[in-house]
């Protein structure tokens, strides 16, 4: 096998053993957990022979190993369990909601990301007083938390100046949405974007580039910008976070349908399997999506290109 | 593996034209923290209502003489329930913060240092699988599994910053052992345990704890989001994210309610940062920062 | 030869740079002339801090954010440099002013191919059309003689070797076709043997019409390429003139101190700066019946992270009498920290073994060194990584003297103070830290560190070579004073040869992972039997280049 066969047959080994790792962590936190959670789900005032009844359905009453191994197999299978809420079988729930949630995080990523790279471009080495505004504006973005910045929009551009719907689908009841998941991500990724252009402009090889009478802005967009974007890759991991977490938040605030806004009310209700497949599904897209990060890094810069060689 | 070192990355010092002028930034963050420590410490000096004064004739009037900030459905006063909820935000960002950053240290350094492979493996892997977890669906997991209230939402919080405490350690830690003088003390006879403890562990530390002071800000927001989609401390316990929560239906009446507790998280985690960050400009001076 | 009577190409006069900081303005260049002559060579000598980079980069307007630079006069082929707009320089730098930094691996931009590299600065300057640009460039890099311009202007730079990386870095700079090349410190970095063929296409420039303003630090590099030299000093010309006659008939006397500070072949025996002799007289040399160190078969090898093993030591043999020093030459990568970190017991082989007056040091358990620990010591090269940045000087040769619990003890603080005041440390720096002192006093501290324990063997890895030549040369003979006054041997792992020969008794050659060649230093230097000793010591002058 070649040096990057192996790599990769590495890497993916890993990622099934953390979503193994995952998945079992899930399961112990559930089946783990102080109290019943079938009394938690029928109530207190529930009869000991419904409690009895249910827990038999539900299958609690066998060993937890076997429980473990009946969880793992139905998982493989893709069966995420069935709401106890909704009566519906998780993994069809999610599927149906989660197109709702990526445009939303679609959304609220590219309009991070263009304003960051704008701002960095902009501020990155010149003149200290820019600078010192857009540290301000990275501090306050990433100080507040979502749900308030989604409560002040709303506030602001909602109720007072009746622009965009306070909830509600299409493109203009994206916007507030897209914008309060924004405001998130931009705080990170401009300050990171301008702290690595910033670095990258001190380089030795940009003397060289200016050495060559190449001009400012073209140092920074054809030198330095390449550089800087690649520890804001690295970030995607936890970009993907952000985004799903955001999502539970921005989606109750806003009404809107999605992964999110099911996580919320599985929450408020105790709904075990949902909250359980939920976390589990984003665990999984989020290793993916480091798995696909770490591939395109390795591809993308050719330093790394040759590892396993000379 | 793409590393990502903490549960938000955190933000970082500026190259120098920060230091001159940040100088009556910092002294107002630390005004504000000071403010906050009296609000967690003798809530009673600062507001004259109490928090669960209820008061429904003067429900939602607006900010006034008598109430600084207004009141919220029940006429609570908006003003004192925002400074005894500091009591609950600070106490889980700390919390949090501590039931974190102590395993995490440990752990980081022994799967650095502790000579063990196998130990250093199954460290990094539970990091790892933690990780994995993104953001606060862990945290939302564990409240939702152990229930309500404050403790609870604080090992709910660890679990997620306990991942990047490990990975910055362990990072650290392996920098410091590849180090000369970690060499040297070998060969002058040093055992390894007298090696951890004067050499890695005291150089491991500092940006430990600079991570610890900026993640403050993190988990205190962690635990209003937890509060706010009502994995908090019961009602009538004040608590900012509660607050934010119960306020949103009433924002076209009341915009107060909203406001002012956001208003109030976002500048106590404005300050932590700052602060955070002043504080890694003078640990950044010395120690393994090269020139 | 240069032609002295037409119009100097480059007058600057008056020359002074300041960079503005939180203390006020700090001069870097104090009042500089310089000329440079059509097909001429001038070079600038001098050591770190004495100000020759800003020189360079202020000829193209590149100092650095924060600069002021000012002259009485400064024209470069009849145009003014003083008061030029960014577009102007734009329109100098390349095409009519280019410049060559030092270690193209940092210099090149990692993540753009080698060929759009050397482009730029003909896309920027537009003096060839669009489409043409790839021939020019591969034409360019035909120029620098690199072997197989289509396939390397295709790679990254770290695909390329070192000296093939330096051409093409100097492709770049030369492919706007400019008038004057500044070439800041254009070898370092680099092979001795590559380091001459930069130099020699340096020359074919010079010959070619181009003139080249040297910056380094290297006299040697100097004497073989320029045709005149300033040496610098502390922001100022301290002296100029023809390169022969500055070379071998100094006038002032930092000019002295630095020649004086090479260790030339000639130099071996004698002292190489000007500093006091600290030490008393010297102990006759052990009469011993066995070798202190004795190395058997030694072999290290590592798993590769794509699974294949990696052999770092094969069957290493050598041994090392008590009093003698050792020194072990050989390319980065070859096995030098390897043989390094075994004697010093840090690593196990996976065969042979090491002895250590007899009895078996390696392999062994740490319990069963523990007792003999102290026998081997390291000084390891300068950066700050050398020392917990934690401790002070005092505690740093403290913990040298195993009395970590009892610092405060008037013994240990006696005993301190005692080797402190041996390698040169004055009593007021006992409570500074490592980063308050400069590079000479750090490894002074750290041999200090390495004394203390009274060793009978100190491992030295490239000890001299993040230092400056003039305080080299005090260390240098630092190291000779304790060799002759302790007896304690040394193993001395150096890349610089002229170091090598002037500290060494004996030299080991590695290479891939062997020991090629051992024997005695003079002899090995000038009857060289293994193709790669060779290699390695080509360019080392036997005969000293001048009588100084």
């Amino acid at each position: 096998m070649t040096g990057k066969a192996r790599w990769l047959a590495a890497r993916l080994g890993n990622a099934v053993v953390v979503v193994f790792g995952v998945a079992t962590a899930s399961f112990l936190a559930v089946h783990l957990a102080p109290g019943d959670p079938v009394r938690t789900l029928l109530g207190p005032q529930a009869l000991t022979g419904t409690v009895e009844q249910v827990r038999h359905e539900l299958g609690y009453d066998q060993p937890l190993l076997t429980q473990y191994l009946r969880f793992l197999g139905s998982l493989l299978h893709g069966d995420l369990g069935t709401s106890y809420q909704l009566q519906e079988p998780v993994s069809r729930l999610i599927l149906s909601q989660i197109g709702s949630t990526a445009q939303l995080a679609v959304a609220g990523f590219v309009l991070a990301m263009a304003v960051a790279v704008g701002l960095a471009i902009a501020t990155s080495g010149r003149r200290p007083f820019w600078r010192r505004v857009s540290s301000l504006f990275e501090l306050i973005a990433t100080a507040s938390p979502t749900f308030w910045t989604g409560i002040v929009l709303l506030t602001i551009f909602s109720f007072h100046l009746n622009l965009f719907p306070a909830a509600g689908a299409g493109l203009r009841g994206l916007v507030l949405p897209a914008v309060t998941l924004a405001l998130s991500l931009v705080g990170v990724f401009t300050q990171m974007l301008r702290q690595g252009m910033e670095q990258a402009l001190d380089q030795p090889f940009t003397l060289s580039a200016r050495a060559r009478g190449v001009g400012e802005t073209s140092v920074r967009a054809t030198h330095a910008l390449r550089h800087a974007l690649i520890p804001v890759v690295t970030l995607s991991g936890w970009v993907v976070g952000n985004l799903l977490g955001g999502a539970v938040v921005v989606e109750t605030l806003f009404t809107r349908q999605g992964i999110g806004q099911i996580m919320a009310a599985a929450i408020a209700s105790r709904d075990l399997p949902v909250v359980t497949g939920v976390t589990i599904v984003s665990a999984v897209i989020f290793i993916v999506v480091n798995l696909v990060v770490d591939v395109v890094y390795h591809l993308v810069d050719p330093r790394l290109r040759t590892e396993g060689r000379a | 593996m793409t590393d990502n070192t903490a549960a938000a990355p955190r933000l970082e010092s500026t190259t120098s034209g920060w230091s001159t002028r940040i100088r009556p930034g910092i002294a107002l963050a630390w005004l504000v923290l000071a403010l906050i420590a009296v609000a967690v410490l003798w809530p009673a000096l600062l507001a004259s209502h109490t928090s669960d004064e209820v008061d429904v004739v003067h429900a939602f009037s607006p900010p006034s003489a008598d109430h600084l900030l207004g009141t919220d459905r029940l006429g609570r006063d908006v003003y004192a329930r925002i400074v005894y909820g500091a009591r609950i935000s600070v106490t889980v960002g700390v919390g949090a913060m501590l039931l974190g950053l102590i395993p995490g240290a440990v752990l980081g350094v022994l799967a650095a240092a502790g000579g063990s492979r196998i130990v250093s493996r199954a460290v990094m892997l539970v990091a790892d699988i933690l990780i994995a977890f993104p953001g606060i669906l862990l945290a939302l997991l564990i409240a939702a599994v152990l229930g309500a209230g404050t403790v609870n939402m604080m090992l709910a919080i660890a679990f997620s910053t306990l991942p990047g405490f490990i990975r910055l350690a362990r990072a650290q830690a392996l920098v410091v052992r590849e180090s000369d003088y970690v060499r040297i003390a070998t060969t002058l006879g040093t055992r390894r345990a007298a090696v951890l403890v004067r050499h890695v562990f005291p150089n491991v530390l500092p940006p430990l704890l600079v991570m610890a002071t900026v993640s403050i800000g993190t988990t205190i927001i962690a635990g209003s989001a937890l509060g706010f989609l009502g994995l908090g401390p019961q009602a009538p316990t004040p608590e900012w994210g509660a607050m934010l929560a119960e306020s949103r239906d009433f924002l076209d009446v009341a915009w107060w309610t909203a406001v002012f507790p956001g208003l109030a998280l976002t500048l106590t985690v404005i300050a932590i940062s700052v602060v955070g960050r002043d504080a890694r400009h003078r640990i950044e001076g010395s120690p393994h920062a090269g020139r | 030869m240069p032609a002295a009577d037409r119009e100097p190409l480059l007058v600057v006069e008056g020359l002074r740079v300041s960079y503005a900081s939180r203390h006020g303005r700090v001069p870097a260049v104090r009042g500089v002339d310089l000329t440079v002559g059509r097909g001429e060579c001038l070079a600038v000598v001098g050591e770190s801090g004495s100000g020759k980079s800003t020189v360079g980069r202020a000829l193209i307007g590149l100092a650095g954010p924060g600069a002021s630079v000012e002259a009485e006069r400064a024209e470069f082929a009849g145009d003014r440099l003083l008061g030029r707009s960014e577009r102007d320089w734009r329109a100098l730098r390349g095409a009519g002013i280019g410049l060559v930094s030092q270690d193209a691996l940092v210099s090149l931009d990692p993540l753009r191919r080698v060929g759009s590299e050397v482009g730029e600065a003909v896309r920027a300057h537009r003096s060839v059309p669009r489409r043409e640009v790839g021939d020019r460039v591969r034409a360019l890099l035909g120029d620098v003689r690199i072997p197989d311009p289509a396939t390397s202007a295709r790679q990254y730079p770290h695909e390329l070797s070192g000296g093939l990386r330096q051409r093409a870095l100097l492709a770049s700079a030369l492919a706007a076709e400019p008038a004057l090349l500044i070439a800041d410190e254009p070898t370092t970095a680099l092979d001795v043997a590559v380091q001459g063929e930069i130099l020699e296409l340096l020359a074919q420039l010079r010959a070619g019409g181009t003139s080249i303003l040297l910056i380094s630090h290297d006299l040697s590099v100097v004497a073989r390429t320029a045709d005149r030299v300033a040496v610098m000093h502390a922001g100022v010309f301290v002296e100029t003139g023809p390169t022969e006659e500055v070379l071998t008939a100094p006038r002032h006397a930092y000019t002295r101190r630095l020649l004086s500070a090479v260790p030339t072949p000639a130099a071996k025996g004698s002292r190489l700066s000007e500093e006091p002799v600290l030490t008393a007289a010297a102990r006759p040399a052990p009469v011993g019946s066995e070798p202190l160190l004795q190395v058997i078969g030694l072999t290290k090898t590592y798993r590769r992270p794509d699974g294949g093993r990696r052999i770092a030591i094969e069957d290493a043999e050598f041994e090392l009498a008590a009093g003698q020093v050792l020194g072990v030459l050989g390319r980065s990568g070859s096995g030098k920290s390897t043989i390094a970190n075994l004697v010093l017991g840090l690593i196990e082989p996976d065969r042979g073994q090491v002895t250590l007056s007899g009895r078996t040091w390696s392999p062994s358990t740490d319990a069963a060194r523990r007792a003999e620990r102290h026998r081997v010591q390291l000084v390891p090269q300068d950066p700050l990584n050398s020392f917990d940045p934690r401790y002070t000087v005092a505690e740093i040769v403290a913990e040298g003297l195993g009395a970590h619990g009892r610092r405060g003890t008037r013994r240990v603080r006696d005993r301190v103070v005692e080797l402190l005041g041996r390698v040169g440390i004055d009593v007021d720096l006992l409570q500074r830290r490592p980063r308050e002192l400069s590079g000479g006093q750090r490894q002074r501290v750290a041999i200090a560190r390495a004394l203390a324990p009274e060793p009978d063997l100190i491992v030295c890895d490239e000890p001299v070579s993040a230092l400056d030549m003039s305080v080299q040369a005090q260390i240098l003979d630092l190291f000779a004073e304790l060799r002759a006054e302790l007896g304690t041997s040394l193993l001395f792992i150096s890349h610089d040869l002229r170091v090598v020969y002037h500290v060494c008794d004996r030299v080991l050659v590695v290479d891939s992972g062997r020991i090629v060649e051992q024997g005695d230093v003079q002899e090995v230097f000038r009857r060289p039997q293994h193709d790669s000793t060779r290699a390695l010591l080509a360019g080392f002058e036997h005969e000293p280049a001048d009588a100084s």
